[in-house]
C-alpha cells in the first residue's frame, strides 16, 4: 500500500476547512474548525477521535453533503462548494461516494437490495436497460461476497456485515475514485469487521480507491491506514504516517488516546501503565481562544491558555499542533 | 445424545460450498407480508376487520337486493316491531329500516371515505411540502396550522353548514376543511426524521434527483403512519357526520344517514326503542371496529420491531 | 473460592411472529466468588438473554424453558416474581449498556441512589441513606458528591453517568454485579476510566462481576475468566491466559485472529466468513460448523460434548475428539 513519495499526487485538498452550526442565540459550534489537510491518490487517510470531535462533520463537508462555513475542499482541480454547477456537482457524486456507519439506517428499509445498490446507476445513466442494470448489481454484489438471490431481498433480512456490505456495492456501482468510510465497522461484530476491512483492502487494491476512512477504534484504523489525523473538538492535532503515528505520538492528546485502547493480549494489557485523562470532554459550543485539550492536558501551561497552537511539520510527513512539544 | 449413531468415518473433512456461508434461510418476506403475518396474530383486529367488510358489504348490496325503496313508505306498518319481512321494523311513515339503516351505513361511510381522501391528500401534501422546503416557508406553513388548530374545529364545520345549503358535498367539505391538519403535522415530522437518515443521505450522495429521493426515499417510508392515520380519520368523520345530522344541521329527511336515523329513533326511544337500537348497533360497530383495526396495524407497520 | 453462581443446562426460548427463536441453548458455566467472568460472542449469540434469564428479567415473550441458575444453593429459576424482586438489586445488580437510557431524566441522581436503598434497606432512615448516597458516588470516583448527588442525569457527561449507574448498581453491597457490555458506548478514554474503575471497586467491595462485551481488549483488561458464547451455545470456557495463548475452539481462534496484532502490519486480517446462524432454526450439529474452516461431516449432524483442553478450561469442538486427531493424521 505504500506509495513512492516521487508519484505521490494530491486527490483531496482541503484548506482551513471550517464548518459552524448556529445551535441557539449567540451560540456556536465549531464541529471543524481550521483543518488543513491533503489526501493522496491510492492512499488510505485515517481520522480518529472521540464522539463529537467532529470527524464525520469533516467527512460529510468534503463530500458535500454540507456547505462549509470558510476554507475550501479542492477535489482533483474542482472546488467542491456551492459554486459548482448542477453538472459539476453531478459528475462529482459519481466520483466521490460514502460508506455510512449504521447498517440498519443507511439502507432503504422500503426497497429491494436490487434498486438499493441499482441507485447509483439509475441516477447516473449507467445502465441503459432493465437486463443491464441487473447484470451489473449482481456483478457488484458478487464483488463484495454476496450474490444473486440477494437482490430480491429487502435489507432487514440481512445481517449487520451482510448489510454493510450491500452498502460498499452501492457505493461502487458509480466506479468512484474517492470513497469517505464514515466510521463503516464500529458497529459490526468483530469478526466481521475483519471481513469489511479486508473487503475494503481488497478494492483498493484492485480499483485504486482513495479512502477517507473515519473511526474510533484505533486499531482498525492503523491496520488500514497509510497515514492518521486525530482529531480534538473539531482540531486536527496530530497527522502522521501510521507507524509513526503508533510509534512516536508527540501531541498529549495523541498519547493518552494510544495509551488508552485496550490491547487484546492479557499479560501486556492486565500490566499496562495508563496515561488517564483528567475529567472529560468540555462543551464544544462557544469555546474561547486557548489550545483545545487545555483544560485537561496533563502539560499545560499559561502559553496554551493564550492561543491554539496551529499545526506544525516537526519531522517531514509529522504534523502537531502543541505549543509545549514542537 | 446417540453416541453410537457417530461413526469414525464422519471424522473427515466436509465440504462447505462457499455461497452456503452467506445463505439467508429465512423465506424471503417483504413489508406487506411481514405487516399482514404480525396483524393476523392480533385475533381482535382480525375480527374487527372481518366486521366491517361485512358492514360494508351490507352497505353496498342490502338496499340493493331489498324489497323496498329507503324512501317507499307504507302507513300499514308504521313503527312495525321486527319482522319477517322487515328485519329491523319500520319507522314512523312505515319504511324499512333494514334499507334504510344499510343506506343510511353507505351514504355515512361514503363521506367519511371521501373525507378522509380530502385530509389525506391535503394533509401529505401539505406536511410534505413544509418538511421539504424548510426554513421561512415551513415556519409560515406552521404558523397557518397553528391558528387551524387554535380555533374549535366544532364551531367552523356548524358555521360552514349554516352558510352553505345543507347536502352531502357540504357535510365532506366542512369535514375536511380542518380534519387534515393532523396529517400534515404527522407528515411533517415523519419527513423531518427521514430526512436525517443515512439512506436518505446515501441517495444524496449518488446523485439521485429531489423527485427520485421524495418518491423512492420519503413517501415509501411514511405510509405506515399515513395508513394508520386515516383509519383514525373514518371513524371521527363518521361521528361527526353523525354528530351534525342529529342535531339537525346535517344531512335531512328523507335522505338516510346513521345521524338521521339515530335522530328519528331518538324521539320515539320510549315506545319503540328498536328505531334506535338499529342504526346505534351499526354506528357502535364502526367506531370500535376501525380503533381496534387502527391499533393492530399501528403494531403491524411499526417498524420498530422489525428489527 | 466457592462457587457463587452457578448455571447449569440453561435453555431459553423467545417466541416471536415468526416462530420460536432458541436464544439460548444449554447453557452451563459458573462464576468464582470474587472473580470477573467474561462473556464474549457476536450480537445475537445469546450472551445478553442468558444474564436476563439469570436475572429473571426476560422479555415477556421470553421463557427459561429447562435449566438451574443456582445461586447461594437456591434455583432462581424456581423463583416467582416478587422473591425475584428481594434478590435483584440487592444479591445480584445489574449495570445496562446505554448509561443514557438506564437513569430516569427526571430525578436527582440522589434520589436515583436512594431508591435503590429504599427498596432493598428498610431499616435505614433518610439521613443514612443520603450519606450512603453521597459515600457511593464518591466510591465511584465523582468529584464534589454533595454537589452532584443533586444534579439531574442530563447535567452529565457519559462516562460520569455510567459512574452513577454503577453506583445505582453498588448501592446495597450485592454479591454478584453483571454488567452487559458498559463500556461499548463510551468513548476509549472513557472506557478506560471505567475498567480502572471497576477493577478498584472489586477489590473494595469483593463483589464478583460478570461482564458482558465484544471487545477482546477490554477481556484481557478485566477478566480473569472467559466464556465464549456462539449460536445460543457456550462454546468454550476458561482461564483468561489460556483462553488468548491457547484456544481451543476454532470459533475463539478465528475471533482472535481477525483483530489486527500491533506488531504484524499490512497482512490481511483473518476474517471469520459467512454470518452467525439463524436461530429460529438453529443448525443440527455445531453453531459454527458453516463458518468453520475445520469442519467434518460429524460437526454438521451432531453437538460436541465439552472436552478438556487446559485445566479449568473446557471446549465444545470435535477437533478435540481422540477420534478427529486419528482421522487427520
Amino acid at each position: 500500500m505504500g506509495i513512492n513519495k516521487t508519484e505521490k499526487q494530491v486527490l483531496l485538498d482541503v484548506q482551513h476547512l471550517k464548518k459552524y452550526f448556529e445551535v441557539g442565540k449567540n451560540q456556536t459550534l465549531k464541529a471543524v474548525d481550521d483543518v488543513t489537510l491533503q489526501i493522496y491518490k491510492g492512499e488510505t487517510l485515517g481520522l480518529v477521535g472521540e464522539s463529537g470531535c467532529g470527524k464525520s462533520t469533516f467527512g460529510r463537508t468534503v463530500i458535500h453533503l454540507y456547505e462549509p462555513t470558510s476554507g475550501t475542499v479542492t477535489f482533483d482541480g474542482m472546488k467542491v462548494d456551492k459554486s459548482m454547477s448542477r453538472k459539476q456537482a453531478h459528475e462529482l457524486t459519481g466520483r466521490m461516494q460514502m460508506i455510512f456507519q449504521d447498517p440498519y439506517a443507511s439502507l432503504n428499509p422500503r426497497r429491494k437490495i436490487m434498486d438499493i445498490v441499482g441507485e447509483g446507476l439509475d441516477a447516473h445513466g449507467l445502465a441503459k436497460k432493465r437486463k443491464d442494470k441487473e447484470e451489473q448489481v449482481i456483478r457488484l454484489l458478487e464483488t463484495v461476497g454476496l450474490q444473486a438471490e440477494h437482490a430480491d431481498r429487502f435489507p432487514h433480512e440481512f445481517s449487520g456485515g451482510q448489510r454493510q456490505r450491500v452498502g460498499i456495492a452501492r457505493a461502487l456501482a458509480v466506479n468512484p475514485d474517492f470513497i469517505v468510510c464514515d466510521e463503516p465497522i464500529s458497529a459490526l461484530d468483530v469478526s466481521i469487521q475483519a471481513q469489511v476491512v479486508n473487503l475494503l483492502e481488497e478494492l483498493q487494491e484492485k480499483r485504486g480507491l482513495t479512502y477517507l476512512f473515519i473511526a474510533h477504534d484505533l486499531s482498525m484504523v492503523k491496520h488500514i491506514s497509510d497515514r492518521i489525523g486525530v482529531m480534538y473538538l473539531g482540531y486536527l492535532v496530530e497527522l502522521a504516517d501510521s507507524e509513526e503515528l503508533f510509534n512516536n505520538p508527540v501531541h498529549p492528546y495523541t498519547k493518552a488516546l494510544l495509551s488508552a485502547i485496550p490491547i487484546p493480549e492479557p499479560e501486556i494489557e492486565k500490566n499496562r501503565k495508563r496515561i488517564m485523562l483528567e475529567g472529560t470532554l468540555p462543551s464544544p459550543i462557544n469555546l474561547g481562544n486557548e489550545c483545545k485539550f487545555a483544560s485537561r492536558c496533563p502539560h499545560c501551561s499559561e502559553q496554551c491558555k493564550s492561543a491554539q497552537p496551529p499545526l506544525k511539520e516537526i519531522k517531514p510527513g509529522h504534523f502537531v499542533a502543541c505549543s509545549k512539544f514542537c | 445424545m446417540n453416541n453410537e449413531m457417530i461413526k469414525d468415518s464422519m471424522f473427515v473433512k466436509a465440504e462447505v460450498a462457499a455461497d452456503e456461508k452467506e445463505h439467508i434461510a429465512a423465506p424471503a418476506s417483504g413489508m406487506i407480508t411481514d405487516a399482514w403475518a404480525r396483524l393476523r396474530k392480533n385475533k381482535a383486529a382480525v375480527v374487527s376487520l372481518f366486521i366491517l367488510i361485512a358492514i360494508i358489504l351490507l352497505a353496498i348490496l342490502a338496499p340493493i337486493f331489498s324489497k323496498y325503496d329507503f324512501a317507499f313508505t307504507d302507513y300499514s306498518n308504521v313503527y312495525s316491531t321486527p319482522t319477517k319481512g322487515h328485519i329491523f321494523g319500520c319507522d314512523q311513515f312505515g319504511r324499512d329500516l333494514w334499507t334504510r339503516v344499510w343506506m343510511g351505513t353507505r351514504i355515512s361511510l361514503m363521506i367519511a371515505l371521501v373525507a378522509a381522501v380530502l385530509d389525506l391528500v391535503v394533509g401529505v401534501l401539505y406536511g410534505a411540502v413544509s418538511a421539504l422546503l424548510g426554513g421561512r416557508v415551513d415556519a409560515i406553513m406552521q404558523r397557518i396550522i397553528e391558528i387551524l388548530v387554535g380555533i374549535p374545529s366544532l364551531i367552523i364545520v356548524i358555521l360552514f353548514l349554516m352558510a352553505f345549503p345543507a347536502g352531502v358535498g357540504t357535510i365532506i367539505a366542512a369535514l375536511s376543511i380542518t380534519g387534515w391538519v393532523n396529517m400534515a403535522r404527522l407528515v411533517r415530522a415523519e419527513i423531518l426524521k427521514l430526512k436525517n437518515q443515512e439512506f436518505v443521505m446515501a441517495s444524496h450522495v449518488l446523485g439521485s434527483n429531489n423527485l427520485y429521493i421524495i418518491m423512492k426515499d420519503l413517501i415509501p417510508n411514511t405510509v405506515g403512519i399515513i395508513v394508520i392515520q386515516v383509519m383514525f380519520t373514518i371513524p371521527s368523520a363518521i361521528f361527526t357526520e353523525a354528530f351534525l345530522s342529529f342535531i339537525g344541521i346535517g344531512l335531512a329527511e328523507p335522505q338516510a344517514s346513521l345521524g338521521v336515523l339515530i335522530n328519528g329513533g331518538y324521539q320515539v326511544l320510549q315506545n319503540y326503542p328498536h328505531v334506535l337500537i338499529c342504526p346505534a348497533i351499526v354506528i357502535v360497530l364502526i367506531m370500535v371496529c376501525f380503533s381496534i383495526l387502527g391499533d393492530g396495524l399501528r403494531d403491524a407497520l411499526d417498524p420498530q420491531m422489525r428489527k | 473460592m466457592g462457587k457463587i453462581l452457578e448455571v447449569s443446562n440453561l435453555t431459553i426460548h423467545i417466541k416471536t411472529h415468526k416462530g420460536t427463536v432458541q436464544a439460548v441453548r444449554d447453557v452451563n458455566f459458573y462464576l468464582n466468588e470474587q472473580e470477573t467472568l467474561a462473556v464474549v460472542g457476536e450480537s445475537g449469540s445469546g450472551k445478553s438473554i442468558t444474564m436476563k434469564g439469570i436475572m429473571g428479567i426476560l422479555p415477556k415473550n421470553g421463557k427459561v424453558t429447562e435449566g438451574t441458575v443456582m445461586y447461594n444453593g437456591k434455583d432462581l429459576t424456581k423463583y416467582t416474581e416478587r422473591e425475584m424482586q428481594t434478590i435483584r438489586g440487592s444479591e445480584i445488580a445489574m449495570v445496562f449498556q446505554d448509561p443514557m437510557t438506564s437513569l430516569n431524566p427526571t430525578m436527582r441522581i440522589g434520589k436515583q441512589i436512594e431508591e435503590m436503598l429504599k427498596a432493598h434497606k428498610m431499616d435505614m432512615t433518610a439521613e443514612q441513606r443520603k450519606a450512603r448516597a453521597i459515600e457511593l458516588l464518591s466510591l465511584v470516583g465523582i468529584s464534589n458528591p454533595e454537589q452532584r448527588y443533586k444534579q439531574y442525569p442530563h447535567q452529565l457527561s457519559g462516562g460520569m453517568r455510567q459512574r452513577v449507574v454503577i453506583a445505582i448498581a453498588l448501592a446495597c453491597d450485592p454479591k454478584v454485579l453483571i454488567a452487559d457490555e458498559p463500556t461499548t458506548a463510551l468513548d476509549v478514554t472513557i472506557q478506560a476510566q471505567i475498567l480502572d474503575l471497576m477493577r478498584d471497586l472489586q477489590k473494595k467491595t469483593k463483589t464478583s462481576i460478570i461482564i458482558i462485551t465484544h471487545n477482546l481488549g477490554v477481556v484481557a483488561n478485566i477478566a480473569d475468566r472467559v466464556a465464549v458464547m456462539y449460536g445460543g451455545k457456550l462454546v468454550e470456557t476458561g482461564d483468561v491466559y489460556e483462553i488468548f495463548k491457547n484456544p481451543c475452539h476454532e470459533y475463539t481462534k478465528g475471533l482472535l485472529a481477525s483483530i489486527p496484532k500491533a506488531h504484524e502490519k499490512g497482512n490481511r486480517l483473518r476474517a471469520i466468513p459467512g454470518t452467525p446462524p439463524d436461530l429460529m432454526d438453529p443448525p443440527k450439529g455445531c453453531p459454527f460448523a458453516a463458518r468453520c474452516n475445520e469442519t467434518m461431516v460429524v460437526c454438521q449432524q451432531f453437538m460436541p460434548e465439552y472436552s478438556d483442553c487446559g485445566s479449568d478450561h473446557k471446549s465444545a469442538c470435535w477437533l478435540l475428539d481422540p477420534r478427529a486427531k486419528g482421522g487427520k493424521a
